[in-house]
């Protein structure tokens, strides 16, 4: 009987159980390693997602652009307060439609209207956003309210300090350096436990063992690219 | 037969004033005469046609205001526009609003259905209406005046049982017509007309033609303003901004009703609140895109506005809208919704509150020089496609930060590269310069150069 009355909600995504599978709406990473740590593998399409880590500058951004890519709409994608400026040519590079970028730079007290207000916004796919002030549990619980009725996703890099506190955010991951790449550990996601760190091989490698291709056109470049 | 509703607003000249009345006693004098009152000064025994001392010493506490022929003018215009949405056959007339509804009767239901609509309606926008229907305005204002509202194929017997002494006539005229022994107005339509006519003044004969059906009144219809200019006044200043919202509200719903009406919308739109020490306090909002809704133009005007701390209290709020363009219908696809309405009203809300300096679209211009290439701009212009290009960096730096004349000294080596870009030559900023790659302390990737001139290295960008 409360099973059935609670259906509607398990259905839409608003509520799970820690061991079963649910049937929220999910975008794949870009990672497939990483798709095998999560239950719907991907990431969850209308919720806040939290990466905690030290490295402001390079795997949040890996992970958000890794999904960027692998799924795209008509819809706007947001970097809020980002830590520098990005790169236009790269964002191209990455196959993303530079015209459906927004780059907004907001002050610290503004940060969660602002994170609400994008997040309502149906127009709005994905948005990955730097904490620079720390954000309460009230402000989190609404921006996650925020994305599942603005069916937008919502990135949030913050400090690993918050790791230990609890938090609205249906997902949860720590990211940490490692020779390889990063290591990312997502120790809390809807529909099962904890998972085992893994390890997503980052830029670094690429360039110490070059893609064949990707090799012939800096060397054909180091001879043309005088402009 | 062509049938006319008459609309009559009992608290038109307190709700001209912009008067909170509901829940105060309040008059609205003239020459020293009570001209309204509200329900509570009603109750403490003020009545309409008293003189102003009198009702003072009835009631000490009552709030009194002089009558403004011209608040009265602009609220019946506001009432006008408003109804306007029902009919398209709208008159100011005789201190209320002479609607024809016969067309509107297959858009609205009978005239039951019609007057539920627009007393729902009006309470909805905070007045009070008294409605009736009849075959001419003042056939229509007769009823109202009596409280009465006979369906259609009843008007005229209603009419012939209203007593002679209801009819809006002088008194002498009223007396003459009650000597020749008229008591209702069916005793005046029953006796011979043109015995009638030899027998009363003409204006009163024609009165009762007209009240009649027989007769129409022209009446110059009302047509909506090219330009939407309202404001509300009120009573005591106000000091909180807070306090506006009311205003602001009433005023945004009448300005989106006059855009809907011209199938119009607006991308700039202009407040001026006035304070008590006669100051003016202008605003001007420039909208991303034409909105038409009420929230397209609440929310960014109640964002700037709610920056606004006043010296002294408001007395006025104004809204003008001058700019308008042409509404297109949104296009619907019956599989993918567009979100070009919601992704505006976002921009609106995110620049009125925070500026418009804080959202940037990245763009790529037709330049070697990164610097220049990669670009951040308010507007959506044109983005150059890229052409085939090695690698660039997630993050660039602006500027670029110095590593003086070893990158090795200060921590980065080199991976891959060099890239040349020599370029800038015709704006006196030329770049001759060798892009590389590096680990920089074995952990991140960076994106560095060499400049062919100073034979300096600069940091441009990380890649992770």
């Amino acid at each position: 009987m409360k099973t059935n009355l609670l259906r509607p909600l398990f259905d839409a995504g608003k509520l799970w159980q820690g061991n079963t599978e649910t049937t929220i709406e999910v975008t794949d990473t870009g990672f497939p390693e990483l798709n095998a740590q999560l239950c719907s593998q991907g990431w969850p399409a209308h919720m806040l997602i939290e990466f905690l880590t030290d490295d402001f500058f390079s795997a949040p951004i890996q992970c958000a652009l890794a999904t960027w890519q692998s799924h795209q709409d008509a819809r706007w994608i947001a970097f809020v307060n980002p830590p520098l400026t990005p790169c236009t040519e790269r964002l191209m590079q990455e196959g993303i439609d530079t015209q459906k970028v927004d780059i907004i730079h907001v002050a610290n007290d503004q940060l969660a209207w602002c994170l609400e207000q994008i997040t309502l916004a149906e127009s709005t796919r994905s948005v990955i956003a730097w904490e620079t002030e720390t954000l309460t549990s009230t402000q989190l619980r609404r921006l996650q309210l925020a994305c599942q009725r603005g069916h937008t996703q919502l990135f949030l890099v913050r400090q690993p300090v918050h790791q230990h506190q609890a938090s609205p955010a249906p997902v949860r991951a720590r990211i940490d350096p490692s020779i390889a790449g990063f290591e990312i550990t997502i120790f809390k996601q809807p529909g099962t436990n904890a998972r085992p760190p893994v390890v997503i091989s980052s830029e670094l490698s690429w360039i110490r063992k070059p893609n064949p291709a990707k090799r012939i056109t800096c060397v054909k470049h180091d001879s043309s690219g005088l402009h | 037969m062509v049938i006319y509703a008459y609309l009559k607003f009992p608290n038109l000249l307190l709700d001209a004033q912009g008067v909170s009345h509901h829940n105060e006693c309040v008059t609205i004098h003239q020459q020293g005469h009570i001209m309204q009152c509200s329900e509570l000064a009603l109750a403490a025994g003020v009545i309409p046609g008293m003189t102003l001392s009198m009702a003072m010493t009835l009631c000490p506490k009552l709030l009194t205001k002089a009558y403004q022929a011209d608040a009265e003018r602009r609220l019946l215009h506001r009432l006008a526009l408003w109804a306007y949405q029902y009919s398209h056959q709208v008159a100011i007339w005789n201190k209320g609003l002479c609607i024809e509804v016969s067309k509107s009767k297959s858009l609205f239901g009978d005239l039951t259905e019609l007057t539920q609509t627009l007393k729902n309606a009006a309470a909805s926008q905070s007045f009070q209406i008294q409605i009736a229907f009849g075959y001419t305005p003042e056939m229509a204002a007769l009823f109202v005046q009596e409280g009465l509202r006979p369906k259609e194929n009843a008007f005229h017997k209603t009419l012939s049982r209203i007593a002679i002494d209801a009819a809006t006539i002088p008194r002498e005229q009223i007396k003459r017509l009650k000597n020749m022994g008229f008591r209702t107005i069916g005793d005046y339509f029953s006796a011979p007309s043109r015995a009638r006519q030899a027998r009363i003044h003409q204006d009163t004969f024609l009165y009762f033609d007209a009240i009649a059906g027989r007769h129409q009144t022209p009446l110059s219809w009302f047509s909506p303003p090219p330009v939407f200019d309202q404001s509300i006044e009120f009573l005591r200043g106000l000091e909180s901004i807070d306090m506006l919202k009311f205003p602001i509200n009433h005023l945004t719903q009448d300005a989106a009703h006059w855009l809907k009406q011209r199938l119009c919308a607006t991308s700039e739109i202009r407040w001026e609140i006035t304070l008590e020490d006669r100051n003016s306090h202008h605003l001007k909002i420039s909208l991303n895109h034409p909105v038409n809704s009420v929230a397209g133009i609440a929310n960014p005007s109640w964002l700037q506005l709610e920056k606004f701390f006043p010296e002294s209290p408001m007395t006025s709020i104004r809204l003008t809208i001058q700019q308008v363009h042409q509404a297109s219908p949104q296009k619907r696809d019956l599989f993918v919704q567009i979100h070009d309405t919601d992704r505006s009203q976002l921009l609106d809300r995110l620049t009125a509150r925070l500026g418009k300096e804080c959202i940037k679209t990245p763009r790529r211009l037709q330049d070697p020089r990164p610097e220049y290439a990669n670009q951040l701009d308010n507007n959506n212009h044109y983005t150059y496609p890229l052409p085939n290009l090695p690698p660039r960096p997630i993050w660039l730096l602006d500027p670029p930060e110095s590593l003086g004349s070893s990158p090795e000294k200060a921590g980065h080596t080199l991976l891959q590269g060099p890239e040349r870009i020599e370029s800038g030559w015709w704006d006196f900023e030329p770049a001759c310069r060798r892009y590389w790659i590096c680990l920089f302390q074995h952990a991140r990737i960076s994106w560095i150069f060499q400049d062919q001139h100073s034979k300096s290295w600069w940091l441009a960008g990380w890649f992770t």
